[in-house]
């Protein structure tokens, strides 16, 4: 039993580490993983388990500090940022912790509740995906209500939907292209324009409040679980996506909200992927297909013992990531923030260009330059999420090679 | 007008301009069969392997490919087809590009044209 133990504490001190560098997927580090012949396989599929959670709940810490979002991350830089400014970057990183922990539990309940109708689930909502993308996608866009606004909205959707087409449909596609995309949008842009208003970082408040209301909070965390669900098991739609869709289907205006949401939709869509082989015998992310490759007939123990690791490597590493945040607050206070955010910057670049080559740097920068224009033309840079919208709705309409063969062919 | 507002504009059609010329310029990134999963699915991807099933319905031309242990659909659809100018057969290694799908829980990639697919033995 002990030995389990260690495997988790292990899996979680790599994912913090990890976690800690924006980019550093999960992906890169599977060959790497798939190599450890000294533990036995259902150890290797909980330390994978352990390493997945704990690098995912870690990467919201650069996200909200330092503008240095992960693929997964990038949606909560925006009201990340804001809290930050505020002097409230801790409570920030609370509620997207608070709203993960919370989603563990019931995404957890509901995966054991729900579990035998997943598959007939799937199947029945796959045809209705497209009009929920398309009429989100509206809505998002008519909600700057201001016509000027509107057609503003519409060509920042567009310039990023193309964007992703390009990037992420044809063959310039690789397995970590999201990373420099979701960089560029949302974190590239946030730390130009933190630089070019000369932002400086107040004094952060470190007290345990939550200034949000149980009752949203509570609504919140059971939206994000339930969407985080929903989009594990659909293809070719993230974590990203449902944010945006949670947030304008429910109108979480409020920053404190979709915080709480986006917490919630990363750890239940990461526990529904990692539990994917066993719910609907289909691997849903890397770390379940590197499961699947570990144990190819899993069974209801071995499922129990991920759903443990799950739980135990969650809450380790909350307590951690907190508790560093304590410490790493007054170290920002210290620095520069404009020398900050050009270190951030170059920091970023440098990670783009190890991680995706030649081709993710010019999306980050291509992608950085749209979520400026976004926001000096006084729009919201969630339109930006055109850039996976978009594909997603091609790919629901069935209509992905018609289209890429009227672009590139 | 702002100049932080045109440089950015610039910088954004520019990139995209690039970004276009070199997608379609450029040739999928070839990955192992064994590697392909779902989180392939909706990439373009260029695979390999040997034909284990061939069945010419209707024009369409559905082949089932394997490596080692892995195999993976491959429906060649009669837009597609009807340009190929070799005749499919159980044995031959092909290599084949395409965007990776899902159809009844099972993964295929799907050709755009029929330069897509190449006999290589």
């Amino acid at each position: 039993m002990i030995d389990y133990f260690l495997v988790i504490f292990f899996g979680t001190f790599i994912g913090i580490l990890t976690g800690l560098l924006p980019g550093m997927s999960i992906n890169n580090l599977l060959p790497i993983f798939l190599t450890f012949a000294f533990l036995k396989p259902e150890m290797l599929a909980i330390f994978i388990a352990s390493v997945a959670v704990s690098q995912l709940l870690t990467n919201f810490f650069p996200s909200i500090f330092l503008g240095a979002p992960s693929s997964e991350t990038s949606i909560s830089v925006l009201p990340g940022h804001k809290l930050l400014l505020e002097g409230r970057g801790y409570e920030a990183l609370k509620l997207c912790l608070s709203g993960a922990i919370f989603s563990t539990v019931f995404s957890l309940i509901l995966v054991f509740i729900l579990s035998p109708f997943f598959k007939d689930f799937y199947y029945a909502l796959r045809p209705y995906v497209f009009y929920l993308i398309f009429f989100v996608s509206i809505f998002m866009i008519l909600s700057e209500k201001q016509p000027k606004k509107i057609l503003f909205s519409l060509l920042i959707f567009l310039l990023a939907g193309f964007v992703g087409v390009v990037t992420l449909n044809s063959s310039l596609s690789s397995s970590n292209i999201l990373f420099p995309m979701l960089s560029g949008f949302f974190g590239l842009s946030t730390l130009i324009i933190s630089l070019k208003e000369e932002s400086f970082l107040p004094k952060q408040k470190i007290d345990e409040e939550l200034k949000i209301k149980k009752t949203d909070f509570v609504k919140s965390s059971l939206l994000g679980s339930i969407f985080g669900l929903i989009v594990g098991f659909l293809p070719a739609v993230g974590v990203s996506q449902a944010a945006v869709i949670a947030q304008t289907l429910a109108k979480l205006g409020d920053s404190r909200n979709f915080l709480v949401t986006i917490g919630a939709i990363s750890v239940a869509n990461e526990i529904f992927s990692l539990n994917s082989l066993y719910l609907v015998n289909n691997p849903r992310s890397g770390a379940s297909a590197a499961i699947q490759r570990i144990l190819p007939e899993i069974n209801f123990q071995d499922f129990l013992t991920i759903v443990a690791s799950i739980l135990i490597s969650s809450s380790l590493t909350t307590v951690f990531i907190l508790f560093f945040a304590k410490k790493f607050h007054k170290l920002l206070l210290k620095v520069n923030y404009s020398i900050l955010n050009i270190v951030m910057i170059l920091f970023l670049s440098s990670l783009v260009f190890i991680f995706t080559d030649f081709i993710g740097l010019l999306t980050f920068f291509t992608c950085g330059a749209i979520g400026i224009l976004a926001a000096e033309l006084n729009v919201r840079r969630s339109h930006c999420m055109g850039c996976l919208l978009i594909p997603s709705m091609i790919f629901f309409s069935g209509s992905t090679n018609l289209f890429l063969s009227f672009l590139f062919d | 007008m702002r100049k932080i507002l045109i440089v950015s504009g610039a910088i954004a059609i520019f990139g995209i301009c690039l970004l276009f010329y070199l997608a379609k310029t450029s040739k999928p990134g070839f990955v192992p069969l064994n590697e392909i999963d779902s989180t392939y699915i909706g990439k373009t991807i260029s695979t390999s392997g040997r034909i284990a099933f061939v069945n010419y319905n209707k024009g369409n031309i559905f082949l089932i490919i394997y490596d080692k242990n892995s195999s993976l659909s491959v429906p060649i659809f009669s837009n597609v087809a009807k340009y190929l100018n070799v005749n499919l057969k159980k044995g031959q290694k092909i290599v084949v590009s395409g965007m990776i799908d899902e159809y009844k829980g099972k993964l295929q990639i799907i050709p755009r044209k029929a330069s897509d697919i190449k006999v290589v033995e």
